[in-house]
C-alpha cells in the first residue's frame, strides 16, 4: 500500500496521530507533524513510496513540530525533534517541509553506521554508479537532477550509502533538492518533472524537491556498484572538461567528504579503498546541462574500453 | 651522536594498513584513526620500517643510488624532513642504536 492510496486528509490525520510510516529506500521513517505543508508536500513528491504496516519496526521517528506559547501566534516556527531531542534550531514555520527532508538526511547521516556513508549525489546507468561528491554550490544536484531526467537512475541526491561488505551501493530515492537558479533551470530542462512547492528564504535561499521519476522508484531496492568518482563543478561559461584525477588523492577527498569514515575506522578505509579500487577518478567542470549529459554518456559507452 | 647509527623505527602503537595504486599510496593508521596520502618517496620510508629498524644511513644509500641529488647532503635534508614529517604524525620515532 502506498501513500498515494490515502486522502490528503488521512496522510495529515495519520501525520498528526499516531503518525505516518513510511518506507524510503531501506529505511523506515515514522513521520509526525501537524503541518499542512508537510501533509502537502509528501503526497506530492512520496505517494508512491509504501506505507510500512503499524507495529512494523521503525527506524526513526522525526517529529516537526510547531512552536507553543507566544511563539505560536508570533513568528511561529517549525521544531525538529527526535528521540527527545532538537538537534537544529527551530526555522520560520512555512520551511517545515525542507526542515522535514534536511531532519531524514540527519537521521540516516548521523544514525546508520551500517553503510559507509559520503556525502555525494549518487546516478546509475547500465548497471554502473557515478558518485559525484562535491560542496555545495558546485552545482552537482542541478546536474544530478539533469542526468536523472536523461536516463541516468537516481540512487540518492545528498548520500551515498555504501555496503560494508562488497562496496555495493543501497538506493536511498529521495527527491532531489534543488535551490536558487536551479530551480528554474530544471524546470525548463525537465518540464515534465514534479516540484514541491518553492520555500523562499531559507539559510540557503529559494529551496524546492523534485519527485524522483515513477519508473526509477519501481527500481528503489536494486543496488549498483561504483564505477566512476567524480567530482563536478559548474564553472558560468566554460566547455565541458573532464580529467582524470589520481586516486590516492579521490580516496582522501572521499574520505573528507564522508560522514562517518572516522566513525568505521579500519573497516571505512577498507571500503573507501574498494569503492576508489573499482573507478576511475575524474575532476569535471561544466556549464551547460546538455553538454554535462553527453559526456557522462559517453563514460557509459566507453566504459569497457 | 654517530649519525651512522641512527635508525627509524615505526611507533610502538601504529598499526598501518595499505593501499596503493600507481605510485601512490593511501596509508591507514588504526590507533589514530588517521590516513595518509603518500607519494613513492614516503612510501618507501615508511615501509622501510615494517619490518623492525631502518638504518638511516642504509635509507640514504638506497634512496641516492635511484635519485639524483645535488649534493649528498641535500639528500640527507630530504630524507630528514620527510622523517620529521613522519615523528610529527605520530607515524615514526628517531633512535641512535
Amino acid at each position: 500500500m502506498n501513500l498515494g492510496s490515502l486522502s490528503y486528509v488521512e496522510i495529515r490525520n495519520r501525520l498528526n496521530t499516531p503518525g505516518l510510516p513510511l518506507s524510503i529506500g531501506p529505511f523506515r521513517f515514522r513521520i509526525v507533524s501537524k503541518f499542512d505543508s508537510i501533509a502537502e508536500g509528501l503526497l506530492r513528491l512520496y505517494s508512491e513510496y509504501p506505507l510500512a504496516s503499524e507495529g512494523e519496526f521503525v527506524d526513526y521517528t522525526v517529529e516537526i513540530s510547531g512552536s507553543k506559547g507566544f511563539r505560536r501566534w508570533v513568528q511561529p516556527q517549525a521544531i525538529f525533534r527526535f528521540d527527545g531531542v532538537e538537534p537544529f534550531s527551530p526555522l520560520p514555520a512555512n520551511h517545515a517541509f525542507p526542515l522535514m527532508e534536511w531532519a531524514l538526511n540527519w537521521c540516516v547521516s548521523t544514525q546508520a553506521h551500517q553503510y559507509l556513508i559520503l556525502h555525494s549525489s549518487v546516478i546509475e546507468r547500465e548497471g554502473c554508479v557515478a558518485i559525484m561528491p562535491a560542496p555545495p554550490g558546485s552545482g552537482k544536484s542541478t546536474l544530478c537532477a539533469a542526468l536523472v531526467n536523461r536516463g541516468w537512475r537516481l540512487l540518492s541526491d545528498e548520500l551515498a550509502l555504501i555496503s560494508l561488505s562488497d562496496a555495493s551501493i543501497t538506493p536511498v530515492g529521495r527527491p532531489v533538492s534543488l535551490k536558487n537558479q536551479s530551480i528554474d533551470l530544471i524546470k525548463a530542462y525537465a518540464p515534465e518533472a514534479v516540484f514541491n512547492s518553492v520555500t523562499p528564504d531559507t539559510s540557503k535561499g529559494r529551496v524546492t524537491h523534485m519527485k524522483v521519476p515513477s519508473e526509477q522508484l519501481l527500481r528503489i531496492h536494486e543496488k549498483a556498484r561504483p564505477r566512476w568518482v567524480i567530482f563536478p563543478r559548474y564553472v558560468s561559461g566554460a566547455a565541458p572538461d573532464l580529467r582524470p584525477r589520481s586516486k590516492a588523492g579521490s580516496m582522501l577527498e572521499l574520505g573528507r567528504n564522508s560522514f562517518n569514515y572516522m566513525v568505521l575506522g579500519r573497516t571505512g578505509f577498507e571500503t573507501l579503498s574498494k569503492v576508489v579500487d573499482s573507478s576511475d577518478c575524474y575532476d569535471f567542470s561544466y556549464s551547460q546541462l546538455d553538454d554535462a549529459v553527453a559526456v557522462f554518456n559517453q563514460l557509459v559507452e566507453r566504459r569497457n574500453d | 651522536m654517530d649519525k651512522s647509527s641512527e635508525v627509524i623505527r615505526l611507533c610502538a602503537v601504529a598499526q598501518l594498513h595499505w593501499v596503493g595504486w600507481a605510485d601512490e599510496y593511501v596509508v591507514f593508521e588504526e590507533s589514530s584513526g588517521q590516513t595518509h596520502h603518500l607519494d613513492a618517496f614516503r612510501a618507501f620510508v615508511l615501509n622501510a620500517t615494517l619490518e623492525g629498524d631502518a638504518s638511516v644511513k642504509k635509507l640514504l644509500e638506497e634512496i641516492t643510488g635511484v635519485m639524483a641529488f645535488e649534493s649528498p647532503q641535500a639528500a640527507d635534508q630530504v630524507l630528514s624532513s620527510v622523517i620529521k614529517e613522519f615523528e610529527a604524525l605520530g607515524l615514526l620515532e628517531r633512535a641512535f642504536v
